[in-house]
């Protein structure tokens, strides 16, 4: 990539962003129509339980390493265009709390669905934003700029931790049980009987 | 949700909405400098003592009527020390009209770099990032404006002479490093010098996160036995390094650690004072509360009635703090003086900031001096040696093998 022409900067952000999108676009229809497969099936039936998956024929054994496949695959395809976005490959970035990051966005998004995963993902990386949008205005009335950017860092972290807590404890099914209460009830609107 | 609520909310935004337009209308003799911080990642234990430092003195300058009267606005966004938010807080800051970016973290500047030049914006990168960017010409919006791990290499080995009597000719030094680019870079310089000091070098790596060293230290003092010990380690670990080094006997009278493994925190951390008595450290911004701005930052505090700020308990990184802080407004000020008074652009500042010079700040900062071509100012540091539960200053500050780095830079090109 290098030095773009000065005047490309904005069509170069712009088409970056569609051509990522074309690959997330990709990606999600790929799941989505493998997930309704024998393979996704079978996935699905392992993960309710695994005892009973075997004895319904299943090769547990075969699946689970066809899991381990098919998401290195997914990752894989990521990690190439995150080096485009990003212009380094750095192994430094991954680290065991880039896992954790993960596991939240699952947690957050609901386990088991495709769009779970996906409104995980766009509310933990939008959380930061959105909280120093809110942030910054209004406990800038209170405290001086120094206090305020400690402040907003660690709500980031108490409310990141509360938002698991309370999605674990309250909603296991995640945004997407709460996008599908939404959805149902709109739905039949306003004759919801 | 109730109606009630619903008229706070709409209260709330509008409130912020009004408080915006109030921001919008104060801009004109404002400066907006961005600074990227690590105050809840892997490295926080940095990012909470520095960033303080940052602010307090911005604080003060702005309390004593800002630089030529514009008062300056800190941007700061905390990311984590992961690379997606750093290019995110880029993107805010330029939105924001930053005229220029105190970067944070060696993968978060690698992945800038070539935004900040595209976007013209300048950004500084004191202690991290590649030595290579020392160089104006190769990298003209990145201002390293302190010793790079290359100056550091090979400051530690002139100390490292000077303790063993001038000459290093059959010596053996050990290179103690975290195995990630920024422990490596050093290697070029350090192999170099070996040549041509004559000294046998050998590495040992730690992998991440760096805790476990046992191995490595045993091989170090039990196996080679060198007269020196060079270590660059981040984090936890040089800690864990005071803390082997000092079990199996070794004297830590013959070691010195580069930048990041030289705080007051990792001394503690270590077991204190006493455990860790003799060790040296390389210092980029003096250490210490006994200089003037630090003064006058608590006077500021009290003169608000309020206590000094905490984060000066660890006054090696709280002072770079402020020294990146006043290095920044320094650059800023030569901006605006040139222009004759008029709202200074990123590019102005970075002519401001290439023509620092003789900025000492009561001895805090190196007698640096940053060119067009020389970004990192000379590659100044100062020894500081743990001595009687405090560190003490070793000497001046001091450049070492400038040849060498000279040599290195132009074939990087």
């Amino acid at each position: 990539m290098g030095h773009q022409p000065h005047a490309c900067h904005l069509w170069w952000g712009a088409s970056l962003h569609y051509f990522l999108l074309f690959f997330a676009a990709l990606a999600t229809l790929a799941t989505l129509n493998l997930v309704r497969s024998r393979i996704g099936r079978a996935f699905v039936a392992i993960r309710d339980q695994d005892i009973a998956a075997e004895i319904i024929g299943i090769n547990i054994f075969r699946y689970k390493l066809l899991s381990f496949a098919i998401s290195s695959f997914y990752a894989g395809v990521c990690g190439v265009l995150y080096t485009y976005y990003f212009g380094i490959a750095n192994y430094e970035a991954f680290q065991i709390g880039v896992s954790i990051d993960y596991l939240a966005m699952i947690i957050i998004g609901g386990f088991g669905s495709v769009l779970g995963s996906i409104f995980g993902a766009v509310f933990v990386t939008m959380l930061p934003i959105a909280i120093r949008w809110i942030m910054e205005p209004l406990a800038g009335l209170f405290f001086g700029s120094g206090e305020l950017s400690s402040i907003v860092a660690s709500t980031r972290l108490v409310l990141f931790g509360c938002l698991i807590i309370f999605f674990l404890v309250v909603e296991p099914e995640g945004l997407n049980r709460l996008w599908r209460n939404v959805r149902n009830y709109f739905r039949t609107w306003p004759f919801s009987y | 949700m109730s109606r009630s609520s619903n008229w706070r909310m709409t209260a709330i935004a509008a409130g912020a909405v009004a408080l915006m337009a109030g921001n919008a209308a104060a801009q004109d003799k404002e400066l907006v400098f961005g600074l990227q911080c690590d105050r809840t990642g892997a490295t926080q234990t940095v990012g909470v003592f520095l960033c303080p430092g940052y602010h307090d003195y911005i604080s003060l300058v702005n309390s004593k009527g800002g630089i030529e009267g514009y008062k300056i606005r800190v941007l700061e966004i905390d990311h984590e020390y992961k690379v997606p938010p750093a290019m995110e807080a880029h993107e805010r800051f330029k939105k924001e009209g930053a005229v220029l970016e105190g970067l944070y973290g060696t993968p978060q500047t690698a992945a800038l770099t070539k935004k900040l030049e595209e976007d013209k914006i300048l950004g500084t990168s004191p202690g991290f990032g590649t030595a290579a960017a020392s160089d104006g010409k190769r990298y003209p919006y990145v201002f390293p404006i302190a010793a790079s791990y290359w100056s550091q290499g090979a400051a530690a080995v002139a100390f490292a002479k000077k303790e063993l009597g001038g000459n290093l000719k059959g010596k053996k030094i050990a290179y103690l490093f975290y195995d990630n680019p920024a422990g490596k870079e050093p290697l070029v310089i350090l192999e170099d010098l070996a040549k041509s000091e004559g000294f046998d070098l050998r590495t040992f790596a730690v992998p991440a996160p760096g805790v476990e060293m046992a191995a490595q230290v045993l091989d170090i003092t039990g196996r080679y036995r060198p007269d020196f010990v060079i270590t660059h380690l981040f984090g936890r670990s040089p800690s864990v390094s005071i803390r082997e080094l000092k079990s199996k006997g070794y004297p830590l009278s013959k070691v010195v650690s580069f930048v990041w493994g030289a705080s007051e925190a990792d001394i503690k951390a270590a077991g204190g004072y006493e455990v860790a008595n003799g060790y040296h450290t390389i210092q980029f911004a003096g250490v210490g509360l006994d200089f003037q701005v630090i003064k006058d930052i608590n006077a500021m505090y009290q003169a608000q009635g309020k206590p000094a700020p905490t984060a000066q308990e660890v006054s090696v990184f709280y002072n770079r703090g402020v020294m990146i802080a006043a290095i920044h407004t320094e650059a800023a000020r030569a901006a605006i003086k040139a222009k004759g008074g008029t709202k200074p652009t990123s590019e102005d500042i970075k002519k401001g900031m290439e023509s620092i010079k003789g900025f000492t700040l009561g001895g805090m900062v190196p007698p640096m001096e940053i060119t067009e071509l020389d970004h990192e100012g000379g590659g100044w540091v100062q020894v500081w040696t743990v001595k009687d539960g405090k560190l003490v200053k070793n000497g001046h500050w001091f450049q070492a093998y400038r040849d060498v780095i000279n040599k290195h830079l132009a074939a990087t090109n």
